[in-house]
């Protein structure tokens, strides 16, 4: 079949990654077909690649083929690869959130980190917590989770009750942080 | 035979157990929740019935709309699956004076081995050795710390009601006790609904090693060998197999013997697995007797070829045991391994969520007893096991590369899986060389980080993805027609 060379074919595209947090810098350059030219941290490579479904490719690098799984995950993609899986982002994406699923404490806020259900209260509004003192306990698939305090503080409210159903960033306890320490 | 019965629990087991019903021709009513309401039982199912909201209390816990689905459908018997109702013998005793059967033990045999305390006192009286505890269940907390004194720590809290680590605490000093005995008390009570806890020897570095029984209402009793079920984490099993690399043969026909003498001695019908604690000395202690169907039971079907969901229906329908002992023989290894919607990557945080994404493993020797599939919405009410990868071989070495073959070939995306892990444990040289106990994941495994050697090549993926990106709708290449492009605006209704 007759290829027509087209100016976004011959474009080299510069990456700056990060796989976990493992820094890559990139270039990749389409070649004739299902070919692809990279370069990843400065070696060189001609890759044949084949997509087999939208999350399925299929990828020929250094004589060996490999399949190879594609994810779109907050902020990024996560490739999985023999039962791995890595977390790829756009290093230049400022601002994205860190990795997916994470435990979310914003500020002063403690919300959970998944869907779930209150099973008791720990702290009262007014109260002093240190860092790491026990907050609220949450159980989700038959598992209990105590949140807790991410720094010493006074807690200004507590939003929930015990047999809640609560959601990630619900904000379930408010804490105002001690202005003298450092964590 | 029984023309229909109910299925009384939701996800893997569920399905597993409609399968060898499809088989012996016999009709399957699946019960469900609100949230399952498009689950993987339901859709198996040749009838189902909705029985209220998520929470477990108001659909799978409950005994009145379970009985009452039963009867409306016409089903001849019940069986409950594990967890739920089980090893409850309030529900046991309604399927009994309601005349419809629970595929099962009896209730009162149930009453007897499904509260600990009561079936350690039992088995020592037949002679078989128990861990040196305290199970004074009414005592109070001062009893409790004295007798603690007494064993000596470390010791080990358990539910009464209890099973799968639920309420179960290791305390290592007298400071932690009274914590962990709160703790305990309230998993306990908020899984079991009874807060009952009771203490004994924690034997460290000891191996699981349990025995598949089966008994039929006329007397008869064997054992289907053993399991091996060391590798645990947050006394949960994660993997188990059969033969156990630590079982001699003349161990293996002792703790046999012992397992059959405990469902005899304990009035027990039915399928039904004896616990056991196997130290470092190869001296064993009774545990429990779990009187269910076993998550794990897919590993002795693959080494023995006997269907135990069969079994168990054969036997509840009044069938007389068509087995004697030397029937039964073990053949290679088989393994499982429990996929988990956990994020090992984040201490096993639970990940429930919409599975966008789902291939599972095939091939000679690979079985996958499997409660979800790609798109399925995987709950935050229940239990986060999603499946259960089972794997036979000739030998171990040889099962041990099917298996991790296997995983390797297991994708699922939108959800987090414990899969990457079970890669690195049953790849281990400690786990290859049968070194293995109830603390392995925490000598072995503790700050575990999955081994990113792949990096290189993902990256070649993103790229690949990026400069290609998925084309939407799907692409019709130029030039070709296709009736779908030049058809215009015409649609057949």
């Amino acid at each position: 079949m007759e290829h027509t060379w087209r100016l976004e074919d011959i474009l080299t595209v510069d990456y700056k990654l990060k796989v976990n947090d493992r820094d890559f810098s990139a270039t990749a350059e389409k070649c004739d077909g299902d070919r692809l030219r990279v370069s990843i941290n400065g070696v060189e490579k001609i890759i044949a690649w084949k997509r087999i479904s939208d999350a399925h490719i299929f990828l020929g690098a250094d004589g060996e083929d490999q399949n190879l799984y594609i994810e779109k995950t907050g902020g990024g993609k996560t490739i999985h690869l023999n039962g791995i899986q890595y977390f790829i982002k756009d290093a230049r994406d400022e601002g994205m959130k860190k990795h997916p699923g994470g435990l979310k404490e914003t500020g002063g806020k403690v919300t959970p980190p998944m869907p779930s259900v209150v099973v008791r209260i720990l702290a009262a509004a007014g109260a002093r917590v240190e860092k790491g003192e026990g907050l609220i306990v949450l159980t989700a698939m038959k598992l209990e989770t105590t949140l807790t305090a991410p720094f010493s503080g006074t807690v200004l409210s507590v939003n929930v009750q015990a047999g809640d159903r609560v959601m990630p960033g619900q904000v379930l306890v408010e804490i105002d942080r001690d202005k003298n320490t450092g964590d | 035979m029984f023309k229909k019965i109910l299925i009384a629990n939701r996800g893997e087991i569920a399905v597993r157990i409609m399968r060898t019903c499809r088989e012996m021709g016999i009709g399957t009513v699946a019960v469900y929740s609100e949230p399952d309401s498009s689950a993987l039982h339901v859709l198996e199912a040749d009838e189902s019935v909705c029985l209220g909201s998520g929470e477990p209390a108001s659909s799978y816990l409950s005994i009145d709309k379970i009985m009452s689905a039963a009867r409306e459908k016409g089903a001849g018997a019940i069986h409950p699956g594990y967890g739920f109702l089980a090893e409850n013998p309030e529900f046991v005793r309604r399927c009994e004076s309601e005349r419809i059967v629970f595929i099962g033990p009896p209730s009162g045999s149930m009453l007897k081995l499904g509260d600990k305390v009561r079936a350690r006192e039992t088995m020592k009286k037949e002679g078989i050795p128990v861990i040196p505890g305290f199970s004074r269940l009414n005592a109070g907390y001062g009893d409790m710390e004295k007798a603690a004194e007494e064993i000596g720590y470390p010791v080990l809290i358990k539910a009464a009601a209890g099973g799968g680590g639920r309420g179960m605490r290791i305390v290592l000093s007298r400071e932690k006790l009274k914590d962990s005995a709160a703790s305990a008390s309230s998993e306990a009570m908020s899984a079991f609904g009874d807060g009952r806890i009771f203490i004994e020897k924690y034997i460290e570095r000891p191996r699981h090693v349990e025995f598949q029984v089966l008994a039929d209402s006329h007397g008869n009793a064997v054992h289907l060998m053993e399991r091996e079920c060391s590798i645990q984490r947050r006394f949960q099993k994660i993997i188990e197999e059969s033969p156990s690399p630590a079982l001699s043969p003349s161990l293996r026909e002792e703790m046999g013997m012992a397992a059959v003498k405990a469902v005899v001695a304990s009035g027990y019908v039915n399928a039904g697995t004896v616990e056991f604690i196997l130290d470092r000395e190869g001296r064993f202690y009774f545990l429990e007797v779990n009187t269910r169907l076993q998550v794990e039971h897919p590993v002795t079907e693959m080494v023995t070829g006997i269907d135990i969901v069969r079994k168990q229906l054969e036997i509840a329908a009044g069938g007389k045991l068509s087995l004697s002992q030397g029937d039964i023989s073990a053949r290679g290894h088989a393994m499982e391994c429990r996929i988990y919607a956990e994020d090992p990557e984040l201490n096993f945080a639970p990940s429930p969520g919409r599975i966008s994404f789902l291939k599972e493993p095939h091939g000679p020797g690979v079985r996958v007893d499997s409660g979800v599939y790609g798109g399925f919405t995987v709950p935050f009410e229940y239990d986060p096991l999603l499946s259960k990868l089972i794997t036979h071989g000739e030998t171990r070495e040889i099962n041990i590369m099917r298996m991790l073959q296997a995983l390797r070939n297991y994708i699922a995306m939108g959800i987090k899986t414990t899969i990457p892990f079970m890669i690195d444990i049953i790849g281990s040289v400690p786990y290859m060389k049968g070194e293995i106990h109830t603390g392995f994941i925490d000598e072995h495994f503790m700050n575990w980080r999955p081994d990113m050697k792949g990096a290189e090549l993902a990256v070649m993926a993103y790229l690949a993805d990026d400069i290609f990106p998925v084309k939407k709708p799907a692409p019709v290449s130029a030039g070709q027609s296709s009736p779908w492009n030049t058809l215009g605006g015409w649609r057949i209704y």
